[in-house]
C-alpha cells in the first residue's frame, strides 16, 4: 500500500490515464509509486505500456483521469507544469536554439527572475559539474549529441527540481554516446536530492541506472524492486518472462515440496513452496546463472542423475560465444537447455555433461496463473 | 568534378538554352518594361505616341511629393498598413496556433472560416464591413478603414501561422513550462524569438495587403480616407499622368523592399544561390 509522505520526492496514488479519446477504455490504470529523495527509479516496460504518458502526467503535460500526484507531500494533481517542481526531459534534448549553452542552462533562473549574480554563479557551477565550461558561449546547433544531453541535464538541475523526469534518454544512441549520457545522468544526479524517474525499455539501462526498477506490464505496475530482487524473485510469470534469462519448465509439486521437472527433482526454496500452497502443476523458472554444467571426471561415466551432484545429464550440441558470456546448448532428452560455460575452456560439442542447478536460483508459479506476456 | 550528359534529353542543349533565354526575356519585359514606362512617365513633361522617349523631362512630379496630396496619401497608407500589419499579426499568431491544435473537421471548418474574408470578393466584404463600421461609429474614418484592412489580413496571416504551428513541435514549450516558465514567459522567451522569421513574413504580407487595398478603402472610407491607391486612381482618372506615375512608383516601393528582404533572408538559409 502506498501512502503519501513528505519523505518521498514523488508519490503517485492510483493514477489512471486514458489513452486517446476513450476516457473509459484502455489506458494506464491505478498506478501507485513512491520515489524517495535522491533515489533513481527506472520505469521499465515494453513500448506502448504508457510509461511516457505517466511521466508526462507527473510533469502536468498530460491530464489524468483519476488518482493523485504529490511532490514532497504537496498535492500537485491540478497544478500547472511550472509549479510542480518536476522537470521533464524529452528523449531528444530540447534546447532553445536562440540561446547559448550558458543562457539555456540559466533559463529556469531567468524565467523566475533570479538576480544576475546568482544566475551566473549557479550556471558556472553546473557547467563545471557537467564538463561544459568551455562550451558556454556556443549555440545548441554547434554541440554534439552527448553535449546536448549534458546541457539539457544541467538546465534541468538549474531549475532545482524535486523530481527529474527523463523520458528514454538513452534510446536511439550509439553505444559510445549511450555510455557518455549514462555517465552524465549519474554525474548530474549524484549531488542532487531530487527523485529521478527515468523511462526505458532497455533492461541493461534500467539495471545500470536504477536504484529500483518498476516493471510496467499490461499498463499496470507489475513489480517495483531492486534489480537483484527482480531477478531472484519476479512477482509473476509475466515479469519473469519480460526480464528474460530464466529457463522455463513445467513441473509437478511432490509430497516433499520439491518439484519434478524434465531436468529432475528440484528442491524449491521455502518461501516459493509457501507461495504455491494448494497447487500441483507449476511453471518453474531457473535463473541462467543458477545452471552450470560439468564434463565427467576422468573414468566417470554419466548415465543417470545422482542426487546432490547433478540433476541431469546431456550432450553439448553447440556453444555460442557472446561479448559478455558463452552459452552451451545442452540437449537433455528432447529439451535444449542453455548453460553458461567458461568462455576460456568451453566443453567440446558432443561431450556428455552433468547439469547442476543451484536451488537458490529457482522460482515457480502456479501453472493456471499463467499471464504470459506477448 | 561533375559531368553532364544530355543523351537522355530529347532537347538539344542549344535549343534548350534558346528557350531559357526567350523565357527570361519575356519575364524581364513583363516585369521591367511597365516599371520603366512608369519611371519615364514620372519625369516626362509630355510623352505622346509614337515617340519612343519623352521629348522633355521635369522633376516637378517628384518635387510635389512633399506637402502634396500624394505625400499625404503615402503617409496615410503607411500608417494604415503599419496598424494593419501589427494588429493582424498579433491576432493571427494565437489564431493560427489554435487552428493548429484542432484536428479533423474542426480544423478544416475553422481554417475555412478564417480564409473566408480572403476568398470573398473585396467589394462583397467591403459592403459587409461598411455596415459594421457604421454600427461601430467609425465608418468613413481612417480607424474604420484600418479595421476593414485587418479582416482579410488576419485571414492570410492566420493561415501562415497555421502552417508554421502545424509543422512546429511543441516540445520547446513543454520544456520551458516544466522548467518554470508561465505561458506568458514561454511566449516571451521561447515562441517569439524562435518565430522571428514567420512573424517578419506576416508583418510584410499584411502590410502589403493593406497597402494595396482599393475596394475596402473606397467602400468603408467612403472617399474620405485618401490612401495612396485611391489617390493614384483619382489621378489616373483625371489624366494627370505624371503624378499618377509618381504615385504608382511609390506603391511599388514596399513590394520591392519586401522582395529584397525575402531574397536576403532566403540567401541566409542557402535556399537560393548567392
Amino acid at each position: 500500500m502506498y501512502s503519501v509522505t513528505t519523505s518521498a520526492a514523488l508519490s503517485l496514488h492510483d493514477v489512471s490515464i486514458p489513452f486517446g479519446s476513450d476516457a473509459n477504455g484502455a489506458g494506464l490504470r491505478d498506478v501507485s509509486l513512491n520515489v524517495a529523495r535522491g533515489e533513481r527509479l527506472v520505469l521499465l516496460g515494453p513500448s506502448g505500456e504508457g510509461k511516457t504518458s505517466l511521466l508526462r502526467a507527473v510533469a502536468g503535460l498530460t491530464p489524468i483521469a483519476s488518482g493523485s500526484i504529490h511532490v514532497l507531500g504537496r498535492d500537485v494533481t491540478n497544478e500547472v507544469p511550472e509549479r510542480r517542481g518536476a522537470v521533464y526531459l524529452h528523449q531528444i534534448p530540447v534546447l532553445f536554439p536562440h540561446l547559448t549553452v550558458a543562457q539555456n542552462v540559466g533559463f529556469p533562473l531567468t524565467v523566475r527572475g533570479a538576480p544576475a549574480r546568482e544566475r551566473e554563479t549557479l550556471v558556472a557551477a553546473l557547467l563545471e559539474r557537467l564538463g561544459l565550461s568551455d562550451l558556454a558561449a556556443r549555440l545548441p546547433h554547434a554541440l554534439s549529441g552527448g553535449q546536448q544531453h549534458r546541457v539539457a541535464l544541467a538546465r534541468a538541475l538549474a531549475a532545482r527540481p524535486h523530481v527529474l523526469l527523463l523520458d528514454e534518454p538513452l534510446a536511439a544512441l550509439d553505444p559510445v554516446l549511450r555510455r557518455d549520457v549514462r555517465d552524465a545522468i549519474r554525474q548530474a544526479h549524484t549531488e542532487s536530492d531530487a527523485g529521478l524517474l527515468l523511462v526505458t525499455h532497455d533492461l541493461a539501462d534500467a539495471t545500470s541506472l536504477g536504484d529500483r526498477i518498476a516493471i510496467m506490464l499490461d499498463r499496470r505496475i507489475a513489480q517495483v524492486d531492486t534489480a537483484e530482487a527482480l531477478f531472484t524473485r519476479p512477482a509473476s510469470r509475466a515479469v519473469m518472462q519480460f526480464l528474460g534469462g530464466h529457463i522455463e519448465l513445467e513441473g509437478t509439486i511432490t509430497a516433499s515440496g520439491a518439484v519434478l521437472t524434465p531436468l529432475g527433482l528440484l528442491p524449491l526454496p521455502a518461501d516459493v513452496q509457501q507461495s504455491l500452497a494448494g497447487h500441483t502443476h507449476v511453471v518453474v523458472g531457473i535463473r541462467g546463472e543458477a545452471v552450470r554444467c560439468q564434463p565427467p571426471s576422468p573414468g566417470e561415466t554419466l548415465t543417470a542423475p545422482r542426487a546432490g551432484q547433478h540433476v541431469a545429464t546431456g550432450a553439448v550440441r553447440a556453444v555460442l560465444h557472446g561479448a559478455q558470456e558463452s552459452v552451451a546448448s545442452v540437449s537433455v532428452d528432447n529439451l535444449e537447455v542453455p548453460v553458461r560455460v567458461d568462455a576460456l575452456q568451453p566443453p567440446a560439442v558432443g561431450t556428455q555433461v552433468a547439469i547442476h542447478i543451484d536451488p537458490r536460483g529457482l522460482i515457480a508459479f502456479p501453472d493456471n496463473a499463467s499471464t504470459a506476456h506477448a | 568534378m561533375s559531368t553532364r550528359s544530355y543523351s537522355r534529353s530529347p532537347t538539344r542543349p542549344h535549343a534548350r538554352s534558346a528557350w531559357h533565354l526567350a523565357a527570361l526575356a519575356l519575364l524581364l519585359l513583363s516585369t521591367f518594361v511597365p516599371l520603366l514606362i512608369l519611371v519615364l512617365q514620372s519625369v516626362a513633361t509630355s510623352w505622346r505616341w509614337p515617340l519612343l522617349l519623352p521629348d522633355a523631362f521635369t522633376l516637378s512630379g517628384w518635387q510635389g511629393l512633399l506637402g502634396g496630396s500624394l505625400g499625404r496619401a503615402a503617409a496615410t497608407s503607411t500608417a494604415l498598413a503599419a496598424i494593419t500589419a501589427v494588429t493582424a499579426t498579433a491576432l493571427a499568431l494565437p489564431v493560427g496556433r489554435t487552428l493548429a491544435q484542432l484536428s479533423g473537421w474542426q480544423r478544416h471548418a475553422a481554417a475555412a472560416l478564417v480564409f473566408l474574408p480572403v476568398a470573398a470578393p473585396p467589394i462583397a466584404l467591403g459592403a459587409g464591413l461598411q455596415i459594421a463600421t457604421l454600427w461601430l461609429g467609425v465608418g468613413g474614418t481612417a480607424l474604420g478603414v484600418a479595421l476593414a484592412h485587418v479582416v482579410p489580413a488576419i485571414g492570410y496571416a492566420s493561415l501562415l501561422f497555421l502552417g508554421v504551428f502545424t509543422t512546429r513541435s511543441s516540445h520547446d514549450e513543454e520544456a520551458a513550462r516544466t522548467h518554470g516558465a508561465s505561458p506568458w514567459l514561454v511566449w516571451r522567451h521561447v515562441l517569439l524569438p524562435t518565430l522571428r522569421a514567420p512573424i517578419a513574413e506576416s508583418l510584410a504580407i499584411t502590410f502589403l495587403i493593406s497597402w494595396a487595398q482599393v475596394a475596402l478603402t473606397l467602400v468603408v472610407g467612403g472617399g474620405a480616407v485618401r490612401a495612396l491607391p485611391i489617390e493614384v486612381l483619382t489621378l489616373v482618372r483625371a489624366g494627370q499622368e505624371r503624378e499618377a506615375a509618381v504615385g504608382a512608383l511609390l506603391l511599388v516601393v514596399p513590394a520591392v523592399a519586401a522582395l529584397a528582404a525575402l531574397r536576403i533572408g532566403v540567401r541566409r538559409t542557402d535556399a537560393l544561390p548567392a
